[in-house]
Order: C-alpha cells, then sequence, then structure tokens
C-alpha cells in the first residue's frame, strides 16, 4: 500500500469513515454486516452505535479498533488512513472494552499482570514504575490497589469491568471504543459504571464509540446516535433530535419498543402499532430498503433502490422514504 | 379482587449446604397468583427469582438442600408430590418460558416434534397427525406463516425471536392455569422483547392462565404485570399494584432500585445503590438491605410486614 494520504480534515473530526464496507461469505451468499458506512466521530463526543443483533454494530467498533479488514471503503484518523496493520502509536491510542467482563479478563493472570501488559507494551517504564502505574490506574477506576495481586474470579461482575476500563485507560488511549460496556450487570452496578465513564471522559479528554442497545443509557450519556440496520445507517443525529423527532420507521419502532419506568418517559415514546407488525422471515433483497420486509408503513417507492441518507436539518439525517417526521406527534 | 389464589408459595425457606457454610437462599418468601392474573417478581441477579421459579415447579432440588413451606395449587400441595406427581402437574397445569429459546429447545429434534410431544402429552389421546395439526394450527394462530416449515425445521435454523414464539406456543398449548415466564425477552433484541410480550399477554388472556413473570427489569414489570413482587436478597420486600409501585415505591430498595434506572427523559444519569448484596452464607439479621439504607435504625433489626394500603405490603419499618 501507497504512503497513507495526509487528507485535510476539519480539526475537530478524529475518525472519518468513508463508504466502509464488510462482505462476510456465508455458504454461497454474500452477507453485508456493513454495507457502505459513512460518519465523522468528533474528538471528546460520545458517539452511540444502537441496532440489534445482526445490524453491524460490533463489525463497526473491531473495524475502529483495526481488529478487522474493511472489504472496501477506509477510516481516516486524524486524517491519515489507518488499515488493519496499523503501527503500534495508533493501537495505542484506540482502545476497547467489551461486553463481558467474564470472558474478557484473562483468569490465569493477577490484576497486575493484565494491566502491565498494556503498560509495557506501549512505554518504557521500568518495573517498579510499571507497578506504581498499576496501582494508580486501579484506584482512577476505583478498584483498592491492594487488589493488584487478586485474579478476576476473586472480583465481582462490577469490579471487573472497572478492570477492564483500567487496561484501555493503561495505554492513554484518545479513543475508547465501548461494546456493550453495561449489559451484563446490574442496573444499581450500571448506574456506578456510567457515572465512572463520564469522568473520564471529562478527566482524560476521551472520545467513545458507544455501542449499546439500550436507548435509555444511550439517551443520558450520547452526543450523537448512530442507527445502524443490517449494515446500513438508517438514522443519525443529535441525541435530542433522534429521539424528539425520530425519521427512519425502524428509529421509531425502536424508540416504541423501550420498557419505562414512569408516566412521564411513556409520553415520550413514538406510537407504534405492534399488531401490523410483519414477522418471520427476511430475505434479504439487495435493492430495496433494509427494512421493507418489515414495514407496516412501507410504500411504493421503497422497493426502488437503497433508500439514501437525507439531511433533515444539518445534524440530523435519515434513509426513509416514508419517514415518521412531518406526520407523527412531536415529542419535545 | 379478592378471589382465591390459584397459586400460593407460602413462607418458603431454601437453605443450601456449601463449603463455606450454609446459605440461606430464600428467607421466607410468600406469593400468590389469581386465575389470569399477571404478576411480576423483580430483582437483581442473585436474590433468589429464578430459585422461587424452580422450587415453585419443582424443578430444584438436591441433597445439599432443604426447603421448607408450602407450594400450593388450587388446594393441593405441590411441595409433597413424587415425580410422578409433578409429571400431572408440569407441562398440563403449570408451565414454564425460559430465558434463552436456544438453550430452551432441545437441538435434536425438529420444532414440529417438540410441539407433538407437548400435545400428546397434554392429551395423550391424541393421534400424531390430529397433534400434527393442532401444531400447525398453532402457529398459525402465533402469526407463523409458514408453519410446516418452522415444524420441520430444527430450532438452530429459526431466529432467537421465533424459537420463544414457540416456547410460548408450546407453554399455552395444553391450556395450563399458571405459566411461569423467566426473564422471557432478556436475550432478544428490544423490539423482539415487546412482540415476546404483546404475544404473551394475547395468549394467556385467551387461555385464562396466570403469569408469574420473572424479570430484572423495571420497565418490563411496568408494561406487562398487574401487580407487582420486589425481591431483595432471598426476601420479598415488596407488594403492590404496579402503577403503586411505580407511583410511591414504599422499601427504600425499591426506591433505590427506580432511581438506578436510566431514564428516556434524559434527565442525567441514574443514581447507583452504594455497598454490594450481602453474603448469603451470613446475612444481616433482620432487614437484609439495612448495611445499604439510607434510612437504617434499630428496629430494622426486626421490621414488621407492614400494609400501609390494602394490597400494598412492605417489610420495612418506615412501611405504615
Amino acid at each position: 500500500m501507497a504512503e497513507p494520504a495526509v487528507q485535510p480534515v476539519e480539526d475537530t473530526v478524529l475518525i472519518r469513515i468513508e463508504d466502509l464496507r464488510r462482505d462476510f461469505t456465508v455458504g454461497r451468499s454474500t452477507v453485508s454486516a456493513l454495507a457502505g458506512v459513512s460518519l465523522d466521530i468528533r474528538r471528546g463526543q460520545t458517539v452511540a452505535v444502537v441496532g440489534e443483533s445482526g445490524s453491524g454494530k460490533t463489525t463497526l467498533g473491531n473495524q475502529i479498533l483495526g481488529i478487522d479488514q474493511p472489504t472496501s471503503g477506509r477510516i481516516l484518523f486524524e486524517g491519515r488512513e489507518v488499515t488493519a496493520s496499523r503501527d503500534t502509536e495508533t493501537r495505542r491510542r484506540i482502545q476497547v472494552v467489551q461486553q463481558s467482563p467474564y470472558t474478557t479478563l484473562n483468569p490465569k493472570r493477577s490484576l497486575r499482570q493484565i494491566l502491565e501488559l498494556p503498560i509495557a507494551i506501549h512505554s518504557d517504564r521500568s518495573r517498579r514504575q510499571r507497578r506504581e502505574r498499576v496501582a494508580e490506574l486501579l484506584e482512577t477506576v476505583g478498584v483498592p490497589a491492594d487488589f493488584m495481586e487478586r485474579h478476576p474470579y476473586a472480583l465481582s461482575g462490577g469490579q471487573r469491568q472497572r478492570v477492564a476500563l483500567a487496561r484501555a485507560l493503561a495505554s492513554e488511549p484518545d479513543v475508547i471504543v465501548l461494546d456493550e460496556p453495561t449489559s451484563s450487570l446490574d442496573v444499581s452496578v450500571q448506574a456506578r459504571i456510567l457515572q465512572l465513564l463520564v469522568e473520564l471522559q471529562s478527566q482524560y479528554q476521551l472520545t467513545y464509540l458507544f455501542i449499546t442497545h439500550d436507548l435509555s443509557v444511550v439517551r443520558n450519556i450520547a452526543d450523537e446516535v448512530v442507527v445502524l440496520y443490517r449494515g446500513y445507517v438508517v438514522e443519525h443525529g443529535t441525541t435530542a433530535e433522534l429521539f424528539a423527532r425520530p425519521q427512519h420507521r425502524y428509529n421509531t419502532m425502536l424508540l416504541s419498543s423501550i420498557p419505562v419506568v414512569s408516566e412521564s418517559e411513556e409520553a415520550l415514546k413514538p406510537p407504534w402499532d405492534w399488531d401490523s407488525n410483519v414477522l418471520g422471515a427476511e430475505p434479504s433483497l439487495g435493492s430495496a430498503c433494509p427494512f421493507l420486509p418489515r414495514c407496516p408503513h412501507a410504500v411504493a417507492l421503497c422497493e426502488q433502490g437503497i433508500p439514501p441518507l437525507v439531511a433533515t436539518t444539518p445534524t440530523h439525517r435519515h434513509a426513509c422514504r416514508n419517514p415518521s417526521g412531518s406526520g407523527a406527534v412531536r415529542h419535545d | 379482587m379478592n378471589s382465591d389464589p390459584i397459586l400460593s408459595v407460602e413462607d418458603l425457606h431454601v437453605r443450601i449446604r456449601q463449603f463455606e457454610g450454609e446459605a440461606h437462599i430464600l428467607n421466607g418468601v410468600s406469593l400468590h397468583l389469581r386465575a389470569g392474573e399477571r404478576v411480576a417478581l423483580v430483582g437483581e441477579s442473585g436474590c433468589g427469582k429464578t430459585s422461587t421459579a424452580l422450587v415453585a415447579m419443582g424443578l430444584m432440588n438436591g441433597a445439599n438442600m432443604t426447603v421448607d413451606g408450602r407450594v400450593m395449587l388450587e388446594g393441593n400441595d405441590l411441595l409433597a408430590l413424587d415425580e410422578r406427581g409433578w409429571q400431572n402437574i408440569r407441562g398440563r397445569q403449570m408451565s414454564m418460558v425460559f430465558q434463552d429459546p436456544g438453550a430452551a429447545l432441545n437441538p435434536v429434534f425438529t420444532v414440529g416434534d417438540q410441539l407433538v410431544t407437548a400435545i400428546r402429552r397434554g392429551d395423550p389421546g391424541t393421534s400424531q397427525a390430529e397433534a400434527h395439526k393442532r401444531a400447525a394450527e398453532a402457529l398459525r394462530h402465533v402469526h407463523i406463516v409458514d408453519s410446516e416449515r418452522v415444524l420441520a425445521s430444527y430450532p438452530f435454523q429459526l431466529s432467537g425471536g421465533l424459537n420463544q414464539r414457540i416456547l410460548i406456543t408450546m407453554a399455552l398449548v395444553n391450556r395450563p392455569r399458571v405459566v411461569v415466564a423467566d426473564e422471557p425477552g432478556s436475550a432478544l433484541d428490544v423490539t423482539v422483547q415487546e412482540q415476546t410480550l404483546h404475544l404473551m399477554e394475547a395468549l394467556t388472556d385467551e387461555v385464562g392462565a396466570a403469569v408469574l413473570l420473572i424479570t430484572h427489569n423495571l420497565g418490563v414489570v411496568r408494561r406487562f404485570a398487574q401487580r407487582v413482587y420486589v425481591m431483595y436478597s432471598g426476601t420479598i420486600v415488596e407488594e403492590a399494584e404496579t402503577a403503586k409501585l411505580f407511583e410511591a415505591p414504599r422499601h427504600p430498595y425499591t426506591a433505590a432500585l427506580l432511581a438506578a434506572v436510566p431514564r428516556l427523559t434524559g434527565a442525567g444519569l441514574p443514581q447507583p445503590i452504594p455497598g454490594h448484596v450481602p453474603d448469603y452464607t451470613n446475612p444481616p439479621v433482620g432487614c437484609r438491605f439495612r448495611p445499604r439504607c439510607p434510612h437504617a435504625r434499630d428496629a430494622c433489626s426486626d421490621p414488621p410486614f407492614a400494609e400501609p394500603m390494602p394490597g400494598h405490603r412492605v417489610r420495612c419499618v418506615l412501611g405504615s
């Protein structure tokens, strides 16, 4: 590959994703986990990626982390193209926290060993300095430093997730891909981890790509939301806009399905007719809206090609030909 | 309102002997369901929700376990039954929907085989062909259009949502009086979860079955149940009609749990609950929430079960 081209990208854009595509071959057919995704992630923002299982959320995270190759398209990091064969410095700056802290921490290693590894790779600290740094990291995430010689089995789920976060912080990254970081935790523990994430973000000027299916969490933590459906961005906007004025029918369905705990929240959910919903087989249509087989609001136009993303405001775009927007009740 | 309960769990205690000592995992659980009622049992992981359900279904027993208390189904004590007696109850009068539909269906039989088996267990006189016909009808009834293809499929060939739909159909095919549903939508996407709850509601109404819904999700409780039991550390701490519980929770744990839920209003981050769930081998005396409770006081060593309003019961000294 040629020298990565240096592109003039606005200062605030940290990661630019351009028409990213990732196809997987399954038997004789091809599945596009990402079917041409374009997205700008600005420095210091929390960008939430939501969608159901199989929508391509994790694949997108893997592309940004450089642990998977795109079929086509590219990713620019500070204006420079980064690929899966990236240098250690780029790897240092983009880290990950995964869903289950029960499977992502090596059970045979102590917390000290787990946290020392990234420090050793990404800095030239002495053994003693590394140990001091481990203690510091554990304190940062709220785990007592004298837990250092313990193994993951001795920790609760919440504590393990804190250690996973400390491991991501160990290399002093700019970006952390948070792949369902609280999904396996109870709400009372989730609340603590969310608080910690927000504190760390302001303390270290972190940029988060927050992959989740929990829209109530998104509402309170994200600056922007990207809704993926079968590998397509179907809606993207600021959190306030996307919740107040959902456009794409899939987003409307998603918002209307959130289980909430109060009347005031219930009033914010758009209406959706669950009886009308079409079920079951979802053949890939290729040349129509990907949501068409499940959409009760489909019109003839929806069968004519993949709907393009259109902007309704400078910060809100969607790919629906019969959007909820105009006719729907306003929720703001 | 005060019709007789169809299922009642009375003062259930379960103790498990372990290496660390005896874990008192259910500490006097009492709850009841009236005919056709939808009731939720809610709490965080490890609080004893699933254990309660499994004991009530006769699915949890072992040499290292002691069970005290009663489980009454229409006047019969189920805990006195032998395995043969249970066979007449499970799948006929009481049935269960499990959390992970991929794990609850047998992977080596087709959906049709499993559904036919369930139908013929409920009604042994049914012929294979008649049972197959009923299975196909049952699937069409839950909006599975290509029922013959689905009947001929193995669970792994179908989506999670479809498998859950089949499990629910199977649980209700013999028109049981009680269905215990353990986190029926939690393993599924949120839109599919909503469809699953919608279906459960419609089918159980039609059959007249009472539902005990076990979940950790308060939003699901509010959406589905008419009445709620809140469980903490092996104890029921609060019982109320759903609307009343969400409007005005009485127990500090219920209030704390509600405050920990992220809100769609976007009012900011939710509030965590300080402290940890207690150790079951050495739990706090009296109220088990006491070490984490902002209102803890001396009287908490023996909290009464207060009933501030009819039907709203709370195990807390602040209750009345």
